[in-house]
């Protein structure tokens, strides 16, 4: 049964995924990168959540989790009550039409030797679809993002990297799904291209009903598009609430950080010593103590180094994993 | 203020034109640009705007098969006369380089630390007295750990460690103008904050010149003094960075700035310009912009825009400003 709007739609609560690193042949030691950690977020149906954070965040890992493309190695994500890692076999099929995926790298993610339609149509094929329904179906798919169909012919390097985007998201579309991811989906383009992927993926998320999670480290589109965010830190949630509750008054010192290190928009905006997050994003092996962030963080203190905080709630709807948050 | 700006580099009409299948392909066309000492310009445009071969023009570092015209005058003198060996000198001490990948510019088998000394040496500095000075330099552009990161080797560091070998290097030879191509792009923004807030330092305690290479237009307004907006190989407005943002004249310039996702999708949708940035086999006779310009008229097909001043110093190339 789908979830009604404004159900949960992803759940997922204690999360964990964990790789192993072979260390040598010899070696006891076996060291452990732990790219999501403890993770417990819930999506509602019809909304659009901005997942952000610096690289070795883990944000990539936990949507390949999501998508099923990688098992948890603890707890699991249930998508319309589904669970992804070991879903049952009637619940395979409607798992892989309900939840679609748009990657970054637009040229990269299309066969070089198939056209667009050729991409288009495949899942709706691999799904059962006569070659005269495919056709059909891609047809609508393409009016819908507002591509004239003279494009189905053409191959990838043939198109632009925006082009190339609008065929990614009408592969995705193809399928009628419920839920999309969308990693990086406009890192790769420029701005006047970006802003048409943008208001494309908010006019289909209107019209079609669809629930998105936007996977990006750019904190300006994640502000344009979507209602809320969460943030992450070397595998950990750090923040998750209404994205403008965050971005007006960010409760973890690392969405602060991050905000501040933002470039303005404009040049009678700029601030004289802006402060500045020192040091690097850590290392997902050798993970500091206590809470991730601590070695970068201002407000850090020695219980900082030891307790790890959990997530919690400091506002409606609005919870921060730290022991000193922000007011 | 404006008598006492004492020119470093000045672009004269240069233009490049790659040779392709069928005939050539201007990537630049009739760029004029001046930059005066100790100001960030920040030549701005989106992919295949031609920015960064003006910045492989500059530095002679272009592949050799291209056709190029115009003048590159550093410190009076024209860089497109010089030969070879005078090259090789202007290049680090006149003109020090930082593109976007460090890894693709650091020797692998060499310590950091190494690399930075071997660059000071080059000014006759002896081996012994060069390590201490890229240590110190290393703090200079707040290296963490400064002793111990000059021992490290490239795979070693993070991406925005490799940005800061680069940077201490190029300020090793303390060269006249820095040229910075993407120079945070495939940075986090934790560290492109870190790394702007050095170019910055650079500028006002050194009172360095820096020709920046961006799309990222929040790195421009960030950092830039005066812009220079490129389209399809041309300079279509010229200006300071506040009239660039919050008084744009060109219509490409105009549309860019409100693609900028700057408010939440509550305030409506954001504008978008149609079709994408065309590369020219046959350069068309008049604006480049044209066949995507909502104000394109018959003129702007038919010849290409003059320079029109706004106020002193703000250019934009249009015929149509009564139209908008």
């Amino acid at each position: 049964m789908p979830a009604a709007v404004g159900e949960p739609v992803i759940e997922m609560s204690g999360l964990s995924k964990h790789f192993r690193l072979s260390s040598g042949l010899f070696s006891s030691n076996k060291q452990v990168v732990r790219a999501v950690d403890d993770v417990s977020l819930t999506i509602n149906r019809g909304e659009i959540v901005g997942l952000v954070g610096e690289s070795g965040s883990g944000k990539t890992t936990l949507a390949r989790v999501i998508l099923g493309l990688t098992p948890p190695s603890a707890s699991t994500v249930y998508v319309d009550g589904i669970d992804v890692a070991h879903p049952a076999a009637k619940d395979r099929d409607r798992l892989h039409r309900e939840v679609a995926v748009v990657f970054q790298d637009p040229p990269g993610n299309l066969n070089p030797r198939q056209t667009a339609l050729g991409s288009i149509a495949r899942p709706l094929r691999l799904h059962g679809a006569s070659r005269s329904q495919a056709y059909q179906r891609v047809r609508d798919v393409m009016a819908s993002i507002r591509m004239d169909e003279r494009y189905l012919q053409s191959y990838p390097h043939q198109l632009s990297g925006g082009q190339c985007q609008r065929i990614a998201i009408a592969r995705a579309l193809a399928l009628e799904p419920k839920i999309m991811i969308l990693d990086e989906p406009t890192s790769a383009l420029d701005i006047s291209v970006q802003a048409q992927i943008l208001n494309l993926l908010l006019d289909l998320q209107e019209s079609l009903s669809l629930t998105y999670l936007i996977i990006t480290h750019d904190l300006n589109v994640v502000r344009y598009v979507s209602d809320r965010m969460a943030v992450m830190y070397l595998g950990r949630l750090m923040e998750f609430g209404p994205t403008r509750d965050v971005l007006q008054k960010p409760r973890h010192p690392y969405t602060q950080g991050l905000l501040a290190a933002l470039p303005v928009m404009n040049p009678k905006d700029r601030a004289r010593d802006k402060p500045v997050i020192p040091g690097d994003p850590g290392s997902l092996i050798q993970l500091p103590t206590g809470c991730r962030y601590h070695p970068r963080c201002p407000r850090a203190t020695e219980r900082c180094k030891s307790e790890t905080p959990p997530l919690a709630v400091i506002a409606r709807n609005h919870t921060a994993a730290c022991i000193y948050p922000l007011d | 203020m404006e008598a006492t700006r004492e020119e470093l580099l000045r672009l004269d009409g240069l233009s490049v034109d790659y040779p392709v299948r069928g005939g050539w392909l201007s990537a630049v066309s009739d760029l004029s640009v001046t930059l005066y000492r100790g100001e960030i310009y920040a030549l701005v445009g989106e992919s295949g705007c031609g920015k960064s071969t003006v910045a492989y023009a500059v530095t002679r570092l272009l592949p050799g098969t291209e056709r190029m015209t115009g003048g590159i005058y550093f410190h009076g003198e024209d860089l497109t006369r010089l030969s070879r060996a005078r090259m090789e000198k202007v290049r680090g001490r006149g003109i020090g380089m930082v593109f976007q990948n460090p890894l693709d510019s650091l020797n692998p088998v060499y310590t950091a630390g190494r690399q930075v000394s071997e660059a000071i040496e080059l000014d006759g500095v002896s081996r012994q007295d060069a390590l201490p000075r890229a240590v110190r330099l290393f703090r200079d552009v707040r290296m963490p750990d400064a002793e111990k990161r000059a021992r490290s080797y490239p795979h070693e560091l993070s991406g925005g460690m490799r940005q800061r070998v680069m940077i201490a290097m190029m300020l090793g030879r303390d060269p006249d103008l820095l040229i910075a191509d993407e120079p945070t792009t495939a940075l986090d923004v934790s560290i492109e904050a870190q790394i702007l807030s050095i170019l910055l330092d650079l500028k006002n305690a050194r009172g360095a010149s820096v020709l920046l290479i961006t799309h990222n237009f929040g790195v421009v307004a960030e950092t830039a003094d005066r812009i220079g907006v490129m389209y399809a190989g041309e300079l279509i407005e010229e200006g300071s960075a506040r009239d660039i943002f919050n008084r744009p004249a060109h219509p490409y310039t105009r549309l860019l700035m409100r693609a900028l996702p700057r408010a939440s999708k509550a305030e409506g949708r954001l504008e978008t310009i149609d079709g994408s940035v065309p590369s020219f086999l046959n350069a068309p006779r008049g604006c480049r912009f044209s066949n995507r310009c909502p104000y394109s008229a018959d003129a702007c097909v038919a010849s290409k825009p003059p320079s029109r001043t706004l106020q002193p110093g703000h250019t934009y190339r249009c015929y149509r400003e009564e139209a908008i």
